[in-house]
């Protein structure tokens, strides 16, 4: 599960930097969507499956299909629009800042005697809504959404080309 | 795993706060807010999971609702800002002052 965990956290610092790496505008919105997804699984590995569903749901089928259909079917650009050394320097700094932040004031120390003393915190609530049946038929529905979107791009350059 | 776990929320973040500051496109500027967004709800989830308090439900609530609200804006401005042909560059926006 740990081992899991690292590589969707790799994965999803990867997606989160691509963000500014890409030129275009649909390719920055397939990996902002792949974040909220990865996000979602990093939930659903937290032994909270209604939560993830509630998550996928939002964030993959509201937010990037509207993404899509309102911003990436419009046009494309083509810019330079990062400054990679400005953003590397602030991004070090704040986290740097954040964690000692973290661990100086005695927080973790203190989170991790909580969780220590809270035994019962794999109990989790699995009722008949959250069924790994339901929670896979979910997944199945958003992916099938996240693709239609996905597909309908071309169709709707074409409609607002002409 | 738990201190893990919001040392990843705390990378998302800064990643988030460094895109705002050193990016000049506008979308891409909403997209980063987007990403602090995530890091948020990962850190709120986090705690709600490893420390079963009730009370971080209404703030992932919050935070979701947030979160939808600024795409929308997001589409509404593009468009708006499509439609008068004015660039996507935020240092270029005086232009909508003529």
């Amino acid at each position: 599960m740990v081992v899991i965990i690292a590589v969707l956290a790799a994965l999803i610092i990867i997606g989160s930097l691509l963000i500014f790496v890409l030129k275009d505008v649909l390719h920055v919105a397939v990996s902002l969507s792949a974040v909220f997804f990865i996000n979602s699984l990093i939930f659903l590995f937290l032994n909270q499956p209604l939560l993830a569903a509630i998550q996928l749901l939002i964030m993959i089928g509201g937010v990037s299909v509207y993404l899509f259909v309102g911003v990436a079917a419009a046009s494309y650009s083509h810019f330079r629009y990062t400054n990679y050394a400005a953003l590397a320097v602030a991004a070090i700094a704040i986290f740097a800042t954040m964690a000692y932040g973290l661990y100086a004031s005695g927080t973790a120390a203190a989170l991790h005697s909580l969780v220590q003393s809270n035994q019962f915190y794999t109990a989790q609530i699995v009722s008949s809504l959250t069924s790994e049946y339901t929670i896979m038929a979910l997944y199945a529905i958003t992916t099938m959404l996240f693709l239609i979107a996905l597909a309908a791009i071309p169709l709707l350059k074409e409609l607002t080309v002409k | 795993m738990l201190e893990y776990l919001l040392l990843l929320a705390f990378a998302l973040f800064s990643i988030g706060i460094a895109g705002v500051l050193a990016s000049r496109h506008f979308v891409v500027i909403v997209l980063a807010v987007e990403i602090i967004i995530v890091s948020s709800s990962l850190a709120a989830m986090s705690l709600y999971s490893y420390t079963s308090t009730g009370a971080i439900l209404p703030l992932l609530f919050v935070i979701w609702a947030i979160a939808a609200v600024d795409v929308i804006a997001l589409v509404v401005f593009y468009r708006y800002l499509a439609k008068f042909k004015v660039s996507m560059d935020v240092t270029k926006l005086n232009r909508l002052r003529d």
